[in-house]
């Protein structure tokens, strides 16, 4: 075991050097060969109403027939040869802009798009060419539009829900915002708030994700053949990025829905060079459960929840070539209870959990074939209990507090290099000083003043990648990269070399063939004993006990863009998983008197599948059509360390079909309709099937036998939402009223199976049946 | 009055935005067949042997387990077999005297499930209970028991406290040389007021793990009301690694049993090809010695 163990990570280091190696001489030879003959167009694309920068735009030479994307930054840089160039640039819902021009030099060249709606049109004409051609797979951009306009619970559009419909990707459950991508765990999911790690993204024990949809400008998911740039998680990379703000002139936006409302403006301070995005959202649930809460329990109990988050950017042009960024997150859920007993007793509680991310990143175009982009970063995920009881009779007091959460502090630096007109490289390093506070319990009173739980553990991470976006022949086209990380903690220190490599095949201008491959390591683990997501779930280290998480996936798959029509996607997967976490039978992190990684267990699992995809961005009736078929499998048969007896068993996310149809019919500028279908396999659950009689020293009426681990099946899930946008245009501004009723038939789905006592049945606890909402937003 | 109303109004409101719903559904998978199930305790010092044997029964359907009659047990000890026999409901006896380090082996053949086995040794000897004082603080009514026991170090212990209140009394004896833990968690004794039936929540299990030295202090958080006029005993039992085992897993499933958020718990079973436990111990019981205290 040991010498496979050895063997493999010696194959792995060795086929991580050579592909490196192979990457870095070719671009170097290419360089030399080929560096006099080509010349550099390269700019950034911005919206020509905003001055917001554009991601994934397509750049396209029709002379040379070479074409390239504008990164995050909607900064570009397409190497072609001297001579005439004929330059278009387009973007799904824009106006193209072409340029043609004779190049001896390079070139800079700044383009503003005209918005489709802008120019009075409603059929969006652009095309999306990035899934075909490009060589990254298993990847899906999530359109903005179809976020905002489609059917939402509670009125609040989300930004977790709608990638939730993406095929590979799975909710937790009714409502809820947990990820569960190509078998992996909620944990292995790794969320990136414009570049910057985000450790809780859910609020309201996962109802509602932390994503305030109104300061979005992009989002991208990787489910596999992720590229080197990213590490850290096994199974997907949320890549988010917000707006910068309007350059030119100010706007904003105000909504009022069913239990939040949002504010959001942007605006030039220094027009056309400094701009500021800020949006906030706080939800007034709390006015809502207060007189609820009193009126059910009858007393004097004040008690109440809501949640908000702020989110803030401001960009500074200082020129063409370099760029300023400051950004902030803050988000918080509170529960709060008081009890107010007169001359008796009071207490009061006080719950918060949240985040905090904030990061100052700078960019800098050194040349036209080298971009930078250096950030220091901080994001902190903290979860609070406070609980104050003073006993006024006999002068008692009690001080409770619990306290979890992890914090990063992080310097990275990132270049995109285009040394020639085959290869696009990107390389960087990032160093990340990561402090976990497991658990700490602070007990004071009258009787007792003490500390418990675990101390603070510090770990520090570097992380180095590469990776070439190299087109061998017109029709081959490869990303190889590495990444390697160390990882030091408690005097232990880990390390690993990542693999990567994506390949795509074009077989004419409409068929893609892509594989790819990627080994990722997770050095951090969330310890969570429930099926939902809870606040106190715990981020922890690895440890000697608990070793890193790794995962090897290949994928291969098919596309094809029908123009004008849809673009169709299939895609096949296999991913084998070692050092996933489980807690023990019936083991609990809080109170527990054992360290958390004698209460886990480590095993393996794999997961397979195909997922089919046909998607339409052009036209009046735009949406997707999604299936997925997959099955996910545990084993944890390690000593000392089984679980279900050592043998095989389903994860709790394990579902053989997920299907998702999303639709949206623009009738005309002043309505648009949307509806969303989701059927899903019912959840796996652990079920004992047999009662029988415990030992009689032990006064308990009966035991329950488990014959296996996630042994039943809820009924299946299924659900049909529909919304209405109203959209009128004013003189300085538009409104939109939106309309959801959700799961408009009314099914009872399952959220819960338990069994009732003395019933010959189960019973089933069904959340959110017929919900319809109202949402008004006005635009300025 | 209209704000009385807008209250009203806003509950409704977040009960029917929050509206859940329970209901029956059918079980719709397949039923599985019963599980013969052996629970068997060897007490040290004891003359009899008791083997209950039961079969499972599906979990949606209710009643009593169904007796196993016609099964053939037999015990082996030390190198003889010991046939038992059945004397009522599923209650299989044998009559012998067991000692300390006795090596058993229990077999039982039932028609149609073929033969389970198990095997246990009986604990080592009768745990050693130096003292039992409880602090009662006189304003609160709380009390604090300080058990004071001898611990062998030549192999792992497993112990069991129970805590309850009858007429009955014994002597005490001191030490300077212990340890101590404190247990506020779930595992805490607290007794029930009519006792002398133990509930679960009430006994505390726990290994010599936590304990370096041969006399150990173990400080329990027992009582939140103690009434002086009640006589106050501890059960102190030497139990095996097997019933250690279940008893630990039996609290987890208890507790895990009634939350919908855990994973269920398998009770833990060294009954091969079936289910329930050999279990032995070896027990003392000493009068709790109350010793009033006060802040003032």
């Amino acid at each position: 075991m040991l010498f496979k163990q050895i063997h493999k990570h010696r194959i792995f280091h060795i086929s991580a050097i050579v592909l490196l190696s192979v990457m870095l001489l070719s671009a170097a030879r290419g360089a030399v060969e080929a560096a006099p003959r080509l010349i550099h167009v390269s700019g950034t694309i911005t919206d020509a109403t905003s001055g917001e920068t554009m991601v994934g735009a397509t750049v396209w030479d029709s002379i040379s027939r070479k074409g390239t994307t504008s990164n995050v930054y909607g900064f570009f840089s397409l190497a072609v040869p001297s001579g005439n160039v004929a330059i278009r640039v387009s973007y799904v819902g824009y106006q193209s802009q072409s340029f043609t021009f004779r190049a001896n030099r390079d070139t800079i060249i700044n383009v503003k798009l005209q918005g489709s709606l802008s120019l009075k049109t409603v059929v969006i004409t652009a095309e999306r060419e990035h899934d075909l051609k490009g060589v990254q797979m298993s990847t899906v951009d999530i359109p903005l539009e179809h976020i905002k306009s489609m059917p939402v619970l509670f009125g609040e559009a989300d930004v977790v829900k709608t990638v939730q419909l993406m095929p590979g990707v799975q909710s937790g459950g009714e409502g809820t915002t947990g990820m569960y991508v190509r078998g992996g765990g909620p944990d292995e999911n790794l969320y990136l708030l414009d570049g910057i790690p985000m450790y809780n993204v859910d609020h309201a024990f996962g109802f509602f994700s932390a994503f305030n949809p109104d300061a979005i400008k992009n989002i991208t998911l990787y489910k596999g053949s992720f590229p080197a740039r990213f590490s850290g998680r096994l199974s997907s990379i949320l890549d988010v990025y917000t707006n910068n703000g309007n350059d030119k002139s100010y706007h904003g936006s105000a909504s009022i829905g069913a239990i939040a409302a949002k504010i959001s403006v942007e605006g030039p301070i220094i027009k056309e060079k400094t701009t500021f995005n800020f949006s906030a959202r706080r939800t007034y649930l709390d006015i809502f459960t207060r007189p609820a809460i009193n009126i059910i329990s009858e007393s004097d109990i004040d008690a109440g929840y809501n949640f908000y988050d702020i989110n803030g950017k401001i960009t500074h042009k200082f020129n063409d070539r370099s760029r300023l960024f400051a950004n902030f997150y803050l988000g918080n859920d509170v529960v709060s209870i008081g009890l107010d007993e007169g001359s008796f007793s009071n207490m009061d509680m006080r719950y918060v959990w949240g985040n905090i991310v904030g990061s100052l990143r700078w960019n800098y175009m050194i040349n036209p074939k080298l971009f930078s982009n250096l950030t220091a970063s901080y994001t902190r995920y903290k979860n609070n209990i406070i609980f104050d009881f003073k006993d006024n009779y006999g002068a008692n007091t009690i001080e409770f507090q619990y306290k979890s959460g992890i914090q990063d502090l992080a310097l990275r630096a990132d270049f995109d290099y285009l040394p020639t007109d085959r290869h696009n490289i990107k390389f960087g390093i990032t160093y990340t000083f990561h402090t976990f506070i497991p658990d700490v319990l602070v007990l004071q009173s009258t009787d007792f003043d003490t500390n418990m739980g675990a101390e603070p553990t510090r770990a520090h991470e570097l992380n180095a990648y590469a990776e070439d976006n190299w087109e061998i022949t017109s029709w081959l086209k490869a990303n190889i990269g590495l990444n390697g990380t160390l990882f030091h903690v408690n005097g232990t220190t880990y390390s690993s070399l990542q693999p990567r490599v994506g390949l795509r095949f074009l077989a004419n201008d409409h068929l893609s063939f892509k594989a790819g491959y990627a080994h990722m390591t997770q050095y951090i683990h969330l310890l969570s004993t429930s099926n939902v997501s809870m606040p106190n779930d715990l981020w922890v280290p690895a440890t000697e006990k608990v070793q890193p998480m790794t995962s090897d996936q290949v994928a291969t798959g098919a596309f094809y863009n029908i123009p004008n029509v849809a673009e169709l996607s299939a895609e096949a997967y296999y991913k084998y998983m070692t050092n996933l976490v489980e807690y023990k039978d019936g083991a609990s992190f809080m109170f527990a008197d054992e360290t958390w990684d004698n209460m886990v267990c480590s095993g393996n699992g794999w997961s397979y599948g195909f997922e089919l995809m046909a998607r339409r961005t052009v036209g009046k009736i735009t949406g997707w059509v999604a299936y997925t078929w997959s099955k996910t499998e545990r084993l944890f048969d390690r000593e000392g360390q089984t679980l279900n007896g050592g043998k095989v068993f389903p994860a709790k996310y394990d579902r053989r079909h997920d299907v998702s149809v999303v639709l949206s019919y623009k009738i005309n500028p002043k309505i648009d309709l949307s509806a969303t279908w989701v059927f899903s396999t019912g959840n796996a659950m652990t079920l004992g099937l047999q009662n029988y009689k415990p030992l009689a020293d032990f006064n308990i009426d009966y035991l329950t036998y488990i014959e296996s681990r996630n042994n039943y099946r809820m009924p299946n899930y299924h659900r049909l939402d529909v919304s209405a946008n109203f959209n009128r245009q004013f003189k300085h501004g538009s409104r939109t009223i939106n309309i959801s009723i959700y799961n408009v038939y009314n099914r009872q789905n399952p959220y819960m199976l338990y069994q009732n006592g003395s019933g010959t049945k189960l019973k089933q606890l069904s959340v959110f049946q017929l919900i319809p909402s109202i949402a008004y937003t006005y635009k300025f | 009055m209209n704000k009385r109303f807008l209250h009203i109004a806003l509950a409704v409101s977040a009960l029917l935005l929050m509206c859940s719903c329970v209901k029956e559904v059918e079980f719709t998978g397949e039923e599985t067949s019963p599980q013969p199930v052996v629970n068997a305790l060897v007490a040290e010092g004891d003359t009899l042997c008791n083997v209950q044997i039961t079969n499972s029964m599906f979990f949606l359907r209710h009643g009593t387990f169904p007796f196993v009659t016609d099964a053939g047990v037999t015990l082996h000890c030390n190198g003889t077999d010991y046939p038992l026999a059945l004397v009522h409901d599923s209650v299989y006896t044998m009559h012998r005297i067991f000692y300390a380090g006795d090596e058993i082996s229990l077999s039982a053949t039932i028609p149609n499930h073929g033969t389970l086995v198990s095997q246990t040794v009986v604990v080592p000897s009768q745990p050693i209970v130096v003292d039992a004082v409880a602090e009662h603080n006189v304003e609160t009514g709380n009390a604090f028991l300080t058990l004071t026991f001898c611990d062998n170090r030549a192999q792992r212990n497993y112990y069991r406290i129970l805590v309850y209140h009858t007429a009955a009394d014994t002597s005490a004896i001191t030490s300077e040389n212990y340890e101590y833990i404190s247990c506020y968690d779930t595992r805490t004794v607290v007794m029930d007021a009519d006792f002398p039936s133990v509930n679960l929540g009430t006994d505390l299990l726990f290994s010599d793990i936590h304990f370096s030295t041969d006399t150990c202090k173990l400080k329990i958080d027992f009582l939140s009301s103690l009434q002086l006029e009640n006589n106050y005993y501890v059960v102190f039992q030497n139990i095996s690694e097997s019933m250690y085992k279940y008893g630990s897993t039996l609290n987890s499933y208890y507790e895990s049993r009634n939350s919908p958020f855990s994973e269920p718990v398998q009770v833990f079973t060294n009954i091969d090809g079936g289910l329930g436990i050999l279990a032995a111990k070896a027990e003392v019981t000493r009068k709790i010695t109350i010793v009033p205290v006060s802040r003032r």
